[in-house]
């Protein structure tokens, strides 16, 4: 899944932003601009997420009454709006999990698969997806977001800290550790060798 | 539910993504929900007085605890250093009970009066401005206010003055803790008839705040003292000051000179009025009139039948005042226990009338015969017409007597009167001339203030202005958060002399760069600072303030992974904004 990123922007359009959040505390009928700009974002990180596209839309509706509700407590912190909106929606989501009403799924393209495969230097054969499919989902939460949103929707590393509320290099260090444990299950886990 | 893996899915297309958006029915939720939760508010209202009245039980009994703590370790100059995080903790909380500590006891607030309706222009002494729009405020009720309202206002720019005003620079952000380098923080609050007014939703006051401190680094932050957390509000307009006229400077200085001349002026007058007021009170310490007052009359008395009583030739020339007792005769008083009938049948060879016990009243009579010689206390009484005549002439006298004591006191009293007018008169001028001289000097030692904490500059020398909206009261910092240092770590341990001192709070004060981090006491566990750098420490406590100087803070003795940093007391004088900037060199 390719979903280019339109999470950066330039310190005008933050500032403009700034102005569109603002507004909004004052008068929630504002929060429109917001909702135009960011809901097809939301929807694409739940449903990457989720097996059901009626849920992911319903889940959708729910973040950003989430936001509007607690809009007074957002505070600026220099980075895109986005950011609160995606923990809020990563919040939603592990809420239905553990409630289980909704199945976790990890949606990826076999372009997206492939350049995983390269990052671990590994070919890429099509039976290798059972296997790789197995370790994937064995990962725990925070890894298999690091992988999704790295691979399968090509975010920058800026933005999976700012998601994920870790500092850059942590995140770096963090994917470099998590590659070469997935190098390391493959093997155990596969016949490809 | 275990994971499920998909490969090439197909996407969803943004046209059904775009269908599927409902603004209006979000915000219709959003309405309904915000309904639902007031009401469910309203009902659990009791259960929140109750969580409220247990909140402020428990704040009270930390104070107390935390109280009792600081007075046992004071006194205890042995003290077990493994006591440290248990009352750590307890000023911890104590700390958060009050999350604004001021440390200069005195206010420093300017006030400006402004008419509601009319909205105006505020210049503060420091040259920045405020610019309030007409019919801006509501009262709590939301009602719009009218008449003169109260603005409140302040500025702190310096190390000294943020450490005084105890306003809190932490801002910590995704994990790492950052402190404010501040380019210019201000306080901003209205009143009206004692009572707090707010700002309407739709009112803007522009702040054009004069700052020293240049460059586009710093963000614009409110402080949320309910989330107890400074929020970001992005940037600030700047404009260089050094582009703006010689005319504004110029203003400044005959501003200035001015104000002098006018502190001058209102001395002189009030030096005037109070010579005057001497003057004039001297006058009621001699407020005699030249009327005299004769001496009161003496009532007559009658004879009694049962005491015996002498006729006696008196030679008035002698004794003045009985001639007012013409006709009278000398009663025996009864104190002359020794008399008997026996001085009635001896023949007296000389009487002599001398002063009595009882001025007025009564006389000594000397009776002498041969050898012997006896003294009577007597007094002058009257019988039959004698005393007709006597009262006569007696009610006369007290006639006379009486209205010439009335015409004095009437007439003392107008005097006084009319002095205690006149000295009222004064009072009041004097009253209203000193509240002019107070306002002039307020404006003047606050120049001074700033000249002297800024080297002499004031802040048109140099410098910009920041220009920002508010749409709230409140703390506004133009700030750049800057990560605390990372050089040197150890736990640091806080003495003075042999006391162990447990501050809430610890500033580090870097003096190379300017700048200051704010530690909690179980922060200092893990103390960092840079020690190329001249570092200084002031610990909090209570209301009293510790400082390590830059050579305590180099000669602090380093045991293992602990530093002892020696502290001595700042003396109350020096406790201000002022006594810090002098004392810390800053």
């Amino acid at each position: 899944m390719n979903t280019a990123s339109k999470y950066h922007a330039t310190n005008e359009q933050l500032d403009a932003e700034f102005k569109l959040i603002e507004a909004a505390k004052l008068d929630i009928n504002r929060f429109g601009p917001l909702y135009d700009k960011y809901y097809k974002q939301i929807f694409n990180y739940l449903y990457q997420r989720l097996d059901d596209k009626e849920t992911a839309f319903d889940v959708t509706s729910q973040v950003f009454l989430k936001a509007m509700t607690n809009l007074s407590k957002y505070q600026f912190k220099g980075v895109p709006f986005a950011s609160w909106l995606y923990r809020i929606a990563y919040s939603e989501l592990m809420q239905l999990f553990r409630e289980k009403k909704a199945q976790r799924t990890v949606n990826a393209d076999v372009a997206d698969i492939k350049h995983l495969c390269e990052e671990i230097n590994e070919n890429y054969y099509d039976d290798f997806l059972p296997v790789l499919s197995k370790v994937l989902t064995e990962l725990d939460e925070v890894e298999l977001q690091l992988i999704e949103m790295r691979f399968f929707e090509k975010r920058p590393f800026k933005e999976v800290a700012e998601v994920l509320e870790l500092s850059e290099t942590n995140a770096k260090v963090k994917l470099h550790r998590l590659l070469e444990k997935i190098k390391k299950s493959l093997k155990t886990n596969s016949s490809i060798k | 539910m275990k994971t499920k893996f998909t490969v090439d899915r197909p996407k969803v297309n943004d046209d059904e993504i775009e269908k599927r958006k409902n603004f209006d029915d979000l915000v219709k939720k959003f309405k309904d929900q915000s309904l639902a939760d007031a009401k469910a508010k309203q009902r659990s209202g009791i259960n929140i007085k109750k969580l409220m009245y247990t909140s402020i039980i428990l704040g009270v009994t930390v104070v107390c605890y935390v109280t009792l703590k600081q007075v046992l370790t004071t006194n205890n100059h042995q003290k077990n250093t493994s006591n440290t995080s248990e009352t750590s903790t307890k000023l911890e909380e104590l700390k958060s009970t009050k999350f604004i500590q001021p440390i200069e006891k005195k206010s420093n607030y300017s006030s400006y009066k402004i008419n509601a309706q009319k909205g105006g222009e505020i210049k503060h002494h420091t040259q920045s401005v405020i610019k309030i729009p007409a019919k801006a405020f509501t009262n709590e009720q939301g009602i719009e206010i009218t008449g003169d309202v109260e603005i409140l206002y302040r500025e702190m720019h310096t190390i000294p003055e943020i450490l005084a005003s105890g306003i809190p620079m932490r801002y910590d952000s995704a994990g790492i803790k950052q402190s404010f380098e501040s380019a210019g923080m201000i306080e901003i609050k209205g009143m009206q008839n004692g009572k707090e007014i707010k700002l309407k939703r739709d009112k803007k006051i522009e702040i054009n705040m004069a700052s020293q401190k240049t460059g586009d680094r710093f963000n614009l932050y409110y402080l949320d003292t309910i989330a107890k957390q400074w929020q970001c509000l992005g940037k600030d307009k700047i404009v260089d000051e050094n582009q703006k006229s010689n005319q504004e400077k110029n203003n400044l200085q005959n501003e200035i000179s001015d104000n002098k001349k006018q502190k001058e002026l209102l001395n002189k007058q009030i030096n005037a009025i109070d010579l005057k007021i001497a003057e004039i009170q001297s006058k009621v310490n001699n407020n005699k009139t030249e009327i005299e007052i004769p001496k009161k009359p003496t009532a007559p008395i009658a004879a009694s039948k049962q005491r015996k009583q002498f006729e006696l030739d008196v030679d008035y020339k002698e004794f003045p005042e009985l001639k007012a007792f013409e006709g009278c005769v000398f009663e025996v008083g009864e104190e002359n226990k020794h008399y008997s009938n026996e001085f009635n049948q001896i023949k007296w060879n000389d009487i002599i009338i001398a002063q009595g016990t009882k001025p007025n009243q009564n006389y000594t009579l000397i009776l002498t015969a041969g050898y012997r010689k006896e003294k009577l206390i007597v007094y002058p009484v009257f019988t039959g017409k004698n005393l007709e005549h006597a009262q006569q002439s007696y009610q006369k006298k007290l006639d006379n007597y009486n209205t010439i004591v009335t015409r004095k006191m009437e007439e003392e009293q107008k005097r006084k009167d009319a002095i205690e007018r006149e000295i009222k008169k004064m009072e009041e001028e004097r009253i209203a001339l000193n509240k002019k001289l107070r306002a002039e000097e307020n404006a003047r030692s606050m120049s001074n203030l700033y000249a002297e904490m800024n080297d002499g500059k004031n802040y048109l020398s140099e410098g910009v202005r920041r220009i920002f909206e508010i749409n709230k009261f409140g703390i506004y910092n133009s700030d750049c958060a800057k990560p605390f240092p990372t050089h040197t770590t150890t736990e640091g341990v806080f003495m003075q002399q042999n006391i162990e001192l447990i501050p809430a709070s610890v500033f580090l004060i870097n003096h190379s760069d300017n700048m200051m981090w704010t530690y909690s006491t179980k922060e200092t566990e893990k103390l960092k600072y840079d020690p190329k750098k001249r570092n200084s420490l002031i610990a909090f406590i209570q209301n009293k303030l510790f400082w390590c100087d830059t050579l305590a803070f180099s000669q602090s003795t380093k045991k293992r992974e602990k530093t002892i940093f020696y502290f001595k007391e700042i003396k109350n004088e020096e406790v201000s904004a002022v006594g810090l900037k002098k004392l810390l060199n800053l």
